[in-house]
């Protein structure tokens, strides 16, 4: 469930694909090493789309 | 993923290390093992289980958990202890991994059961794409082999044709397959942005790191600032009707105050008859007083003083007279006939006729009127004596009230006088009085207004210091709203991809279902040339179809058709798995490489006949990057034709005794 804040946002579809590249390939690299636990993912997915967000599409 | 090489540490036949390399070659991309039966070949195929996953099925008769060479196991003078290890060097997405299954066998004794084995442990390294070398975390080893070749499709890639299961029997495969067919990564993907409610997952991170009470209490602020600026404004609007009527009404004090002025000794004098008139007012109820207690007076005294000639001779003739001063004065003789009647005294004695007393009381008698009126005399003279002073006083008393009276009635009169003559003066005027009655209910309006002004001063610096501490709670908390702003952006983003993976999973995964079974069918009519074919339905469950009377139903397989039907599912895995995985429609499609998929197989050509071991051996290289074949050189004889251009790699198997093999490189693929 979306907040109302979250709802009210204009997504940049740049930004949005570029998200998509980086969090599939993170994935990709953590199946190959098992480097990261759940709970590190959720962080380092964070940080992609934080990154992304604030940044240039 | 390419297999480069596998080690064997004195595990079953293969006494002490023997490595054997496989080719990695593109277009040379099979290996070929020869060896007849017994020589290892499913020992070697064992150890890739045993190496990945920690089991090796050995036959029950050869003591299967015991995986100890036997030569050192049953030698004389043998060390205390053995190692045993497998290990497989691999490549998978661009990642080298070393990874290695170790048992320590620990010699305890001299009987059959001496050796004590250790548990397995399993370690993973990658090397990084900067040729750093690091270690798969503990625990996590089972995760990364299964992400690498899942464990439920192990038996297909390393395939012992002989004792395979047939793929339609497995209900597990649909996770297997969508995660070697590229699908894992958006799975994870999903699951790692999550929701709100997994705290783990970054949007349950972001949400967790959401100040919600900051917004409210920002929200709260804002509405205190709100508020008192509004009440202020109305503070305001309320001291300026204030002041204007304060203009107003300061209009009529000026106003008043200049007739005043101009009036101002016709507002003396109709001050000072008001004054006159109350003071008149007064005068007259202290005449009617006067005239009362003069009246009195006279009728109290007057008699008295009237009498004085009567009495001074009165006075005159008793002090000429002889009277014997007995008896006792005010005393009568009722007094004195009660005592005796009453039978005592007042002195206590007994009053009897014939007491003493009796007699003395009736000798008493006779000094009383009237008997003897000497007491009543020396009494009335008494009187005029003390009430001579009284008729001396008289006189004076009663002239000086008489002055009095006069007095009051002169000052009345000349207070009215006064009145007359002012009222002669004003008459005609306005009376000032009003006005200045007026003037002072203008002042107490005046007054109570400045007060109310006050107070509404008061009220403003109070709506003031309320908003300013709103206004600092609010400012403080600007940060945490802005984080949350933020944090909404965040959301808004993960919330998008989750719902680009959930409207394009399912359709992705049928998709690939798709594909897969149309390649499956593929490999399949190339290796069989009836009217059956291989359907996968949405859970990945494997049948063969036939057409019986008109219609297409599941029909009984021979082993020989299952082996075909299980060989063309790997096989058309493995080729799909190789392609490209993407995910999306044009607009927004995302795509990855996906990786490659070697097949390892133990007697591949295991009862097939001529035509079969060439329609395998064509369709092996075409479809997997690497084949490793074990194989029996009878059945090679048929292979080679087809398959020599595409071998990279022999090894042979050289059998010393039932306990001893050992790998020998090189070969010939005309052997």
């Amino acid at each position: 469930m979306l907040s109302e804040g979250a709802k009210c946002i204009d997504i940049d579809p740049g930004k949005l694909k570029k998200m998509k590249k980086e969090i599939i390939e993170l994935e990709r690299n953590n199946i190959k090493t098992g480097e990261k636990t759940d709970s590190e993912m959720g962080r380092a997915i964070r940080a992609i789309i934080e990154r992304i967000a604030d940044g240039e599409a | 993923m390419l297999i480069k090489s596998i080690t064997m540490n004195n595990f079953r036949q293969f006494k002490g290390e023997q490595r054997l390399e496989f080719s990695t070659d593109s277009e040379k991309n099979v290996t070929v093992l020869l060896g007849d039966n017994t020589f290892g070949k499913t020992t070697i195929l064992q150890a890739f289980n045993w190496c990945l996953y920690g089991v090796a099925d050995f036959p029950k008769n050869s003591r299967p958990d015991f995986l100890l060479n036997l030569d050192l196991a049953n030698g004389q003078g043998s060390d205390t202890c053995y190692d045993v290890y497998v290990k497989l060097i691999l490549e998978h997405e661009g990642k080298e991994y070393t990874i290695k299954r170790a048992q320590r066998y620990t010699n305890t004794g001299f009987d059959s059961e001496r050796w004590s084995a250790d548990s397995a442990v399993v370690k993973i390294f990658y090397k990084e794409s900067d040729g750093r070398t690091k270690e798969v975390r503990e625990g996590e080893e089972r995760r990364v082999i299964n992400n690498i070749l899942p464990a439920s499709l192990s038996g297909y890639f390393f395939f012992d044709t002989e004792r395979v299961s047939d793929i339609s029997a497995r209900k597990d495969l649909k996770d297997a397959v969508s995660g070697l067919l590229g699908l894992a990564p958006v799975e994870k993907a999903r699951k790692h942005i999550g929701e709100e409610t997994k705290k783990k997952s970054a949007i349950g991170q972001w949400y967790e790191a959401r100040d919600n009470n900051g917004d409210g209490r920002a929200s709260e602020a804002k509405s205190t600032i709100d508020r008192e600026s509004a009440r202020i404004d109305e503070l305001n609007q309320q001291i300026a009707d204030i002041d204007a009527e304060l203009k107003k009404l300061s209009e009529q004090k000026e106003k008043i105050d200049k007739i005043l002025r101009d009036n101002e000794a016709t507002a003396a004098l109709q001050l000072e008859k008001q004054r006159l008139e109350a003071e008149l007012e007064k005068t007259q109820t202290t005449l009617e007083q006067s005239n009362k207690s003069f009246k009195e007076f006279y009728s109290h005294e007057a008699l008295n003083y009237l009498m004085q000639p009567l009495l001074v001779g009165a006075e005159e003739t008793l002090s000429r007279s002889k009277l014997a001063d007995v008896g006792i004065r005010d005393m009568t003789e009722a007094s004195i006939r009660s005592i005796i009647e009453r039978g005592v005294c007042v002195c206590g004695a007994p009053v009897t006729s014939e007491s003493a007393a009796y007699h003395h009381l009736l000798e008493e008698i006779k000094n009383l009127p009237p008997t003897n009126i000497s007491t009543a005399v020396q009494s009335f003279r008494e009187l005029i004596k003390n009430n001579e002073r009284n008729r001396e006083t008289f006189m004076p008393n009663i002239a000086e009230r008489y002055r009095t009276l006069n007095d009051i009635r002169d000052n009345i009169m000349a207070t009215e006088a006064k009145i007359s003559d002012i009222s002669e003066q004003i008459s005609g005027k306005e009376n000032m009085g009003e006005h200045e009655a007026n003037l002072r209910r203008i002042e107490n309006n005046i007054e109570s207004n400045i007060e109310q002004r006050n107070r509404c001063n008061r009220d403003i610096g109070a709506a003031e210091n309320s908003m300013a501490s709103a206004k600092k709670v609010y400012d403080g908390l600007a940060v945490a709203t802005e984080k949350n702003a933020r944090i909404d952006r965040y959301v808004a983003y993960a919330q998008n991809i989750c719902d680009w993976i959930d409207d394009h999973y399912e359709a992705k995964q049928n998709e690939m279902r798709t594909n897969l079974e149309s390649q499956v069918n593929a490999i399949f009519k190339r290796m069989y040339h009836g009217e059956r074919r291989v359907r996968i339905d949405n859970n990945f469950s494997v049948s063969l179809l036939a057409w019986v009377q008109g219609k297409e139903q599941e029909t009984g397989e021979s082993e020989g058709l299952k082996r075909v039907k299980n060989f063309a599912f790997i096989a058309g895995l493995v080729n799909i798995a190789k392609q490209k995985a993407s995910m999306g429609n044009k607009t927004d499609e995302i795509s990855w490489q996906n990786e490659a998929y070697p097949l390892v197989m133990d007697a591949p050509f295991s009862n097939a006949d001529e035509t079969h071991i060439q329609n395998i051996s064509q369709i092996l290289p075409e479809v997997a990057n690497q084949v490793i074949m074990f194989v029996m050189e009878k059945d090679w004889q048929y292979a080679k034709n087809v398959m020599a251009g595409r071998v990279g790699r022999y090894c042979n198997l050289k059998k010393n005794s039932e306990t001893y093999t050992e790998i020998s490189l090189g070969g010939d693929a005309n052997v």
